[in-house]
């Protein structure tokens, strides 16, 4: 404890010096405009604004990105409310009360209700992270090269497990994007892996590339066949302070739904998407009406806003600790982290502590600047809700293009983008899991550089990941995982 | 949804490419000593393993059939979910218009989109993306029939994007493989 004291202080400078209050800012609107648009969401905004964050210090680079992930958390309750679409998964909940109260002319009461619940979600679970990381860093120092390979597998197996479509297509997509980063040069020894001779190749695919292929791209190729939301939009009627009053008069609600946000996040694959509708039917569940829920009840948009800003936080534990991203959003920060030379794991909990603290204190104070958007601009701001999807998709691929060159200057990162794009679409076509595909590009050099050093250590012997009870548990958690559904099924028969 | 590009060979065709690439990086890997090419054989065994599972799923006994092609869903995905809230958008869109987007130019939306991506990165690479960038969004604006208006603003942002990325970054996109016009920035 005595060292994290000096470390928040540092941290807490930096985020209130030079342009980091600028990037908290610009990316809680950034992120609120992408969350607020049907279809589009913090995946997408976070993976075109990626290459633009190069000329950026690796700090603020993640506070950026980490803000825009927050505001579209909050973003996507806004197209919720007022035209019934939620602008992300993790805002599904908040259409069932949300659009009835601004249909009984309470559109201003619910948007600020969202912002309150939203902001004092992430405040609350962000404070109890800073409260509970000496503990993290005390388990995170327990693991070694063999154990960050295992982890890596593992990351790939829940993926898999978890995500819609087979465990098989999960596996497939996950090792397809692990096999494609084995192009260039091999990480320990000097040779050229699948290069053809050709230089471009030398530094292998990017995976910030495939990335925004994957999240960009082929999401353009499928929102290209959906239609502006041209419903009529409602009254902006209602009393903000009200508004502000419900979340600040529910403090339970808030505080059980934030953390159910929090421990959600935490698991991989299960993000806000989950944890909106576990925190309803939990609010619904402990209620002395509840059969008021889904008529337009505060109580119903601050369980669901409480807990998508609360998995934000949780996300962020998996990601840091051990590079393993619960979701899309958190893929592309882990891509963000690693493009900008902080590496998840040990480092970031010691020798980088101030980087991580930076991020949870930036995401406090965000959540005080999404209060503060809330109240003032976001009720005069119905008509994001209107923009037609046609006019997005050029500008988005756009920046793609731009951002895939800016990576590297390498046109290969352009023909990653297009080819892998098309392959993206089919893979989401057929359901394989598009998060593992990335998550197996991103860990693909970290997962061969630890298997190489731990074989290297063991003298090539491959004992060295049955060699102490941590890392038997994650090769049976392994096993486990992915013999799981065959053991469900055959429970069930 | 449109169906204009996705045949229903295409689920057999993907693991197929799959396959094909896994086998040859397989193959390959043995070209690279037993370090360097330890890492690219597990993975494309998976692979090469996971595409043949799904090629021949129609043929596995019932119980590995499921397992192999059944989704696990043991927390009700992520990804499912968010799939169910943009088929939701899509289903908001048709009730409230009632129709999709019209097909312009004897093209489905998908189709268009695709073939204008193409596009794009060819013309990026023979002429220079600073050229072609509002080229494209001209061309697609058109095609989804917006006003001049919108047109005109959709390309002017499109050229001022990339101009910012040519003169922030510095990046070479006012020339491609076939013509460098970069002497034409100065001339305008």
């Amino acid at each position: 404890m005595s060292a994290v004291l000096p470390t928040l202080a540092e941290a807490a400078g930096h985020i209130l010096s030079g342009q980091t209050p600028l990037w908290i800012v610009v990316g809680l609107v950034v992120g609120i405009f992408f969350g607020a648009l049907p279809g589009i969401g913090a995946t997408l905004g976070m993976a075109i604004v990626l290459p633009l964050t190069i000329p950026l210090e690796g700090t603020d680079a993640i506070i950026l990105l980490i803000s825009i992930y927050s505001g579209a958390m909050y973003g996507g309750s806004i197209s919720a409310i007022l035209i019934n679409v939620p602008g992300t998964a993790g805002a599904a909940a908040t259409t069932f009360d949300g659009y009835p109260m601004s249909k009984r002319g309470q559109a201003i009461n619910a948007l600020t209700t969202a912002a309150s619940a939203s902001a004092l979600g992430g405040f609350l679970t962000i404070g109890i992270l800073i409260l509970i990381s000496p503990l993290m860093i005390e388990i995170v120092l327990l693991f070694g090269s063999p154990h960050y390979f295992l982890l890596a597998i593992l990351g790939l197996a829940m993926i898999s497990v978890i995500t819609k479509g087979s465990v098989v297509k999960g596996l497939v997509a996950g090792s397809f994007g692990l096999m494609l980063m084995t192009v260039g040069i091999a990480p320990t020894v000097p040779v050229q892996r699948f290069t053809f001779g050709s230089t471009v190749l030398y530094s292998g695919l990017s995976y910030i590339a495939i990335l925004i292929a994957l999240f960009a791209i082929a999401e353009m190729i499928r929102l290209a066949a959906e239609d502006t939301i041209a419903e009529e939009a409602v009254a902006m009627e209602g009393s903000r302070i009200a508004g502000l009053r419900n979340a600040v008069s529910h403090p339970v609600l808030v505080a059980k739904s934030a953390v159910i946000g929090m421990l959600v996040g935490a698991v991989p694959g299960s993000g806000a998407s989950v944890s909106n509708f576990l925190s309803y039917g939990e609010a619904v569940r402990s209620s002395k009406t509840p059969d008021a829920f889904g008529s337009g009840i505060p109580e119903g948009v601050i369980a669901s806003e409480s807990a998508n800003n609360g998995t934000v936080g949780g996300s962020l534990v998996p990601t840091f600790a051990f590079g393993i991203p619960g979701s899309g959003s958190t893929a592309v920060l882990l891509g963000g982290l690693i493009m900008h030379g902080l590496r998840p794991g040990p480092d970031l909990f010691t020798t980088q502590l101030d980087v991580t603290y930076a991020v949870l204190l930036a995401l406090l104070v965000g959540s005080l600047v999404i209060v503060l958007v809330g109240l003032t601009v976001i009720p005069r701001a119905g008509y994001l809700t209107q923009i037609d999807t046609h006019v997005i998709i050029p500008a988005i691929i756009v920046l793609s293009f731009l951002g895939s060159l800016a990576l590297r200057n390498n046109w290969v990162d352009l023909l990653t983008v297009v080819l892998l794009g098309f392959v993206g679409f089919y893979l989401k076509r057929h359901e394989y899991s598009v998060i593992a595909f990335v998550l197996g590009a991103i860990l693909g050099p970290i997962a061969e550089s630890n298997l190489y050093r731990s074989l290297a250590v063991s003298g090539g012997s491959f004992d060295i990941f049955v060699s102490d009870p941590l890392a038997v548990g994650l090769l049976l958690a392994i096993v486990g995982i992915l013999l799981g559904p065959a053991l469900k099924a055959a429970l069930t028969d | 949804m449109s169906t204009a590009i996705a045949r229903p060979s295409s689920r057999v065709l993907l693991p197929a490419v799959l396959l094909l690439v896994a086998g040859f990086v397989f193959i390959r890997s043995f070209s690279f000593g037993a370090t360097a090419g330890l890492f690219p054989r597990m993975t494309s065994l998976v692979v090469i393993v996971g595409a043949l599972l799904l090629l021949i799923a129609d043929r596995l006994p019932p119980r590995l059939r499921a397992y192999v092609v059944e989704s696990a869903e043991l927390f009700g995905a992520e990804e499912d979910i968010e799939r169910e809230v943009r088929a939701g958008v899509t289903d908001a869109a048709t009730a409230q218009t009632g129709e999709t987007v019209e097909a312009n130019w004897g093209m489905g939306p998908q189709l268009f989109t695709s073939v204008a991506i193409i596009g794009y990165a060819v013309g990026s690479l023979l002429v220079g993306m600073l050229w072609v960038s509002p080229i494209f969004a001209y061309a697609y604006s058109s095609w989804s029939r917006h006003s001049v208006r919108l047109r005109a603003g959709l390309t002017a942002m499109a050229f001022l994007l990339a101009l910012g990325f040519y003169t922030v970054l510095d990046l070479p996109i006012a020339g491609g493989w076939l013509l460098d016009l970069s002497g034409l920035l100065g001339a305008l």
